[in-house]
């Protein structure tokens, strides 16, 4: 066999491999989407299997998911806690990560030891504190309540000292020997070379919040101040065994996202993929 | 701070500088020690209470919330369970994504596309993954049993259902690794490779060589968040396993556990205690990986 | 430059929270309302729209499954922010009422010429009143009753059961079914550990057992009659069920509508999914079986048992609209409201003598089977105390190893009103 040949045959058996793997991938996507066309009896009819749904495809499940839900405003409220998440997490993660990055000062140490202890701990056991602080100040239900865990992220610090200490000296020594405080120093000069850390940070904050489950279970308890992922574990409880119905209103969820996503596909991946470099 | 440095600024400089820093910490850390550093402390002095119904009442009962947890049976099933489900779920998703990696890390055509779909259970919902999932491996009506003309209880025989949940684990961070794997692999510069062809190391053996050493920090890294996250698993075994199911002892892991306790049965002192504990048991073992790091971890 | 950063974070902040507040001041004119059943939202929502025409509130409903409902309730009661009206259940009412946490009604019944409480289910007044309180009105009374797909019987030749069948009956007729169908992998029957109200309960009751003393101090799953109709339970009914895993997969209802079971027994609050089923023609009613003590070939007083139980409209104690909510629980809960509620095929009513129209609210789908045991069969309210909650969910977990193998039944039994009677104890 020829060497051409040899890779061809190599690179024909690799496409084969990550076809099968991403057909695997998908499989319950389609599935997902699948369910949700069908009736009820559809869904649990054992003879004949469905795959498809038989005669027409059924969008009543997702009207009927969408006025028991109201949809509008948790889509609303997903993207405002998440907005709000990521310039909270950004703008307070930019400034301790240049100071603890860059900057000298007493008791430099211990401060950061906060920080690192944070990162160490299961976040489980923040919850019912700060649970018990919202409620004892009657902001259950609020967007603050879901944004409240958010204002500060102990992990964007992390990244963001290491993403100031991998720039160089010469940049800022420059700036100070023209007379820029350090705070001009920080937000013209130093802040947007790490563009790269911030796009990740973003990344991980709104994909944290879109994804939360929990926490937005516990403070939000009202529909109409819950979240996308909270509404949706309640979902399964509400519609029981209607698969059509759950599987409509699980596409309506992570529908919003998945167009995002698609769209800005290669800035999603390629800032997961730089904070493993950084950390 | 050195001698050096001290001489290069004069003191009201350095003075100006501490308070700016100091200025720019400040949300930071005021908002960590109410967000996290003081929930710690709480949640220690609640695991020594017995907490009364809505959590009014609670009286100090000392150590015997740890006291029913040494006693407790669930616990060491749900430290089993955890940390089964860490070792499969971590190590087949790394080897997986592993092997991903280095076939999509060349130029070929779909590199994208490929990378785009292994990529996509990271931007889902949890609770969209446990429903389509839970569904899939429905015994009657699966897509599972029906595809493989089976009649196995996947969700419902203890067996299998906490392999079902690792599976549902991998398959969700299967590309999150990959991808990073694969930012690392693009890392490594081409001429490493050529340098080991002319002495003769290709293919396999390359890979151990050059490869693994060379991605080890990007590998350290998923490893040892992999390990924390699967020890705090929660949503998973939660949506997919039914609770009227015996399989559900099988899966139940210590964050389910103390769930159940603090929020389903109104005792959250206990539940607290569970917290703590865990919190233990998740600092021995990263304290032990990063033991190892100096082992086999060569950064440049 | 300083200013301008702190100024930024700052009103982030501050928008975070005046966005927030917003949703707590648009609540005055807004009702909100917390159930557990889906089948009986859009009923509800019927008679709620009526009343807000009238009074000018919105109500705006939410609904959970039971699990989430009571997480969520309680910790709602916790942090002081609870749904306005909420349904109050026998499992919970009694920590809900001790911990003040629900609205004293004394006054406004008092005041309010539709509700009297002498016209309502006795058994369900009583549940929701403490020490001459009253904190729920009732809503609903339920009873049980057996459920059969034609399709599945006609299929294999079996006879319809009627009302006149006894335990025995029903496990064998399940058995046949089973025998019948083991090729096509049907069953008989299905009976899950959690089936308690609307399952194995009624059997205990049938056969003399009891769950809870009348005292509520002591349990009743260490008693002759309960091991044996548990016994009974395991011998005859599980054979002829789905494998325990199967059931933990799916509900029972799911199984009769794809016709994977042939047999069940459901309460009332279930009949609207039944009809709404596509194949809704192919599932008829019929009385719930009694058990034949003295074998004397017919039923007669106390042989036939239905649990039943009634839930409650409850307001929040610290409920910023008590006017107006109770306005909304008396418009669901008078004579006209609880007439409406059976039409709508809702549930059976709380107040007596308003359950009638129920039993043709389906057209085709005959419900009396339900009313028919209020006459002829011994109606048991569905065992309760304080933390019936907690020994409730052990008895769906501790039983599971029972299901699987029913030589357990005993000991599991034993074990149950051990660790029961230790609740109790802590009551």
């Amino acid at each position: 066999m020829g060497y051409t040949a040899k890779r061809r045959l190599n690179s024909t058996v690799i496409h084969v491999f990550l076809i099968l793997g991403a057909i695997a991938m998908l499989i319950p996507f389609v599935w997902m989407v699948l369910t949700a066309f069908k009736t009820k009896s559809q869904a649990i009819s054992v003879d004949p299997f469905y795959i498809f749904p038989a005669g027409k495809w059924h969008f009543e499940n997702f009207s009927e998911v969408w006025n028991s839900y109201n949809f509008m405003t948790l889509y609303a409220n997903t993207l405002i806690v998440m907005v709000l998440r990521v310039v909270c997490a950004v703008l307070t993660a930019t400034m301790a990560g240049y100071a603890f990055g860059r900057l000298e000062f007493p008791g430099k140490g211990i401060l950061f030891s906060i920080v690192l202890i944070q990162m160490m701990v299961p976040s489980q056991i923040f919850i019912i504190p700060q649970y018990l602080m919202i409620s004892k100040a009657h902001l259950l239900n609020t967007k603050f309540a879901l944004v409240f865990p958010g204002i500060v992220t102990a992990f964007g610090t992390y990244l963001f000292k290491q993403s100031f200490q991998s720039l160089p000296k010469e940049l800022e020594e420059a700036a100070e020997i023209d007379g820029c405080t350090v705070w001009q120093r920080f937000a013209f000069i130093m802040m947007p070379l790490t563009r790269s850390a911030i796009v990740s940070l973003g990344i991980f904050t709104a994909l944290f919040a879109y994804k939360d489950m929990m926490w937005p279970m516990i403070v939000a308890n009202k529909p109409a101040a819950t979240t996308l992922s909270a509404a949706l574990a309640k979902l399964q409880g509400q519609f029981g065994s209607n698969y059509p119905q759950i599987m409509a209103g699980a596409l309506m969820a992570i529908l919003p996202m998945l167009i995002l996503y698609l769209i800005f596909q290669k800035q999603f991946i390629e800032g997961i993929a730089s904070s493993g470099t950084k950390l | 701070m050195n001698q050096k440095k001290k001489r290069m600024f004069s003191t009201t400089r350095q003075k100006k500088v501490a308070q700016t820093a100091y200025l720019m910490v400040a949300p930071t850390i005021i908002g960590l020690l109410i967000l996290n550093f003081y929930p710690i402390i709480q949640t220690f002095w609640l695991s020594f209470c017995k907490t009364g119904d809505f959590g009014l009442n609670n009286t100090f009962i000392g150590l015997k919330n740890y006291v029913d947890l040494f006693k407790d049976p669930e616990i060491p099933q749900a430290l089993i369970n955890t940390f089964r489900y860490a070792a499969v779920q971590v190590t087949v998703s790394i080897a997986l994504s592993l092997v991903l990696a280095v076939l999509v890390n060349r130029k070929m055509k779909g590199v994208t596309i490929y990378r785009t779909i292994y990529f996509l259970p990271m931007i889902c919902a949890p609770a969209a993954i446990a429903m389509v999932w839970r569904w899939m491996f429905n015994q009657d009506f699966g897509i599972l049993n029906k595809m493989f003309g089976t009649n196995i209880s996947w969700t419902t025989d203890p067996k299998i259902a906490w392999l079902c949940v690792a599976v549902v684990g991998i398959w969700s961070s299967l590309g999150y690794n990959m991808v990073l794997l694969l930012g690392g692999l693009q890392d490594i510069p081409k001429d490493y490779y050529e340098a080991a062809e002319i002495d003769g190391a290709t293919g396999i053996n390359a890979f151990f060589h050059i490869t693994i050493p060379l991605l080890s920090p990007t590998l350290f890294f998923i490893i040892q968040t992999g390990i924390i996250g699967a020890l705090q698993l929660f949503d998973l075994p939660y949506m997919i396993i039914d609770e009227s199911s015996r399989a559900v002892r099988s899966v139940k892991s210590v964050t389910y556990l103390f769930y159940q306790h603090s929020f389903e049965k109104g005792q959250r002192g206990y539940g607290s205690a569970i917290v703590i504990f865990m919190m233990v048991v998740i600092s021995i073992i990263t304290y032990f990986i990063q033991k190892t790091e100096k082992k086999w971890v060569h950064y440049n | 430059m300083k200013r301008r950063v702190m100024v930024l974070t700052c009103s982030a902040m501050a928008a975070a929270a005046i966005m927030g507040g917003s949703t707590m001041v648009s609540a005055a004119d807004t009702v909100s309302v917390a159930i557990w059943d889906n089948n009986q939202l859009s009923g509800l929502q019927e008679i709620a729209n009526e009343w807000s025409e009238e009074s000018g509130v919105d109500v705006e409903f939410q609904v959970m499954d039971w699990t989430t409902y009571w997480t969520m309730l309680e910790a709602g009661a916790s942090g002081g922010e609870m749904p306005d009206v909420f349904w109050m259940h026998s499992a919970n009412a009694q920590k809900y009422m001790d911990a003040g946490l629900l609205l004293d009604m004394n006054s406004y019944i008092e005041e309010d010429d539709a509700i009297d409480l002498e016209n309502y289910f006795p058994g369900i007044v009583e549940l929701y009143s403490q020490d001459g309180v009253q904190y729920a009105i009732p809503k609903d009374h339920d009873t049980i009753a057996a459920v059969y797909n034609k399709a599945v019987f006609d299929k294999y030749g079996i006879d319809y059961p009627t009302d006149d069948w006894t335990w025995e009956d029903f496990a064998s007729i399940a058995q046949q079914i089973a025998d019948a169908g083991a090729d096509d992998g049907v069953y008989g029957t299905y009976m899950n550990t959690g089936s308690n109200q609307s399952g194995w309960y009624n059997i205990i009751y049938a056969m003399g057992g009891e769950i809870i003393s009348e005292d509520k101090k002591s349990s009743g799953m260490d008693k002759e009659e309960t091991i044996a109709a548990m016994n009974f339970v395991g011998e005859k009914i599980l054979p002829a069920c789905p494998s325990q895993d199967s059931m933990a997969n799916t509900p029972g209802d799911t199984m009769l509508m794809s016709g994977k079971i042939g047999l069940y027994l459901d309460g009332s609050w279930m009949a609207k999914s039944y009809y709404d089923a596509d194949n809704a023609a192919d599932f008829a009613w019929v009385e719930i079986p009694y058990y034949d003590a003295n074998e004397n070939g017919q039923c007669d007083e106390g042989e036939r048992a239905s649990i039943y139980n009634g839930l409650g409209w409850s307001i929040a104690a610290n409920s910023s609209v008590p006017d107006e909510a109770w306005s909304l629980i008396s418009a669901f809960s008078d004579e006209a409201g609880q007439l409406r509620q059976s039409e709508l095929g809702v549930t059976m009513s709380g107040y007596i003598g308003c359950s009638e129209p129920f039993a043709n609210a389906f057209g085709d789908m005959d419900l009396s089977a339900f009313t028919k045991v209020e006459e002829d069969g011994r109606l048991v309210f569905r065992p309760y105390s304080k933390y019936s909650a907690r020994w409730e969910d052990d008895f769906t977990q501790k039983f599971i190893d029972a299901w699987n193998d029913p030589s357990l039944m005993e000991d599991t039994c034993l074990e149950l009103a051990e660790s029961m009677n230790s609740i109790l104890a802590e009551e």
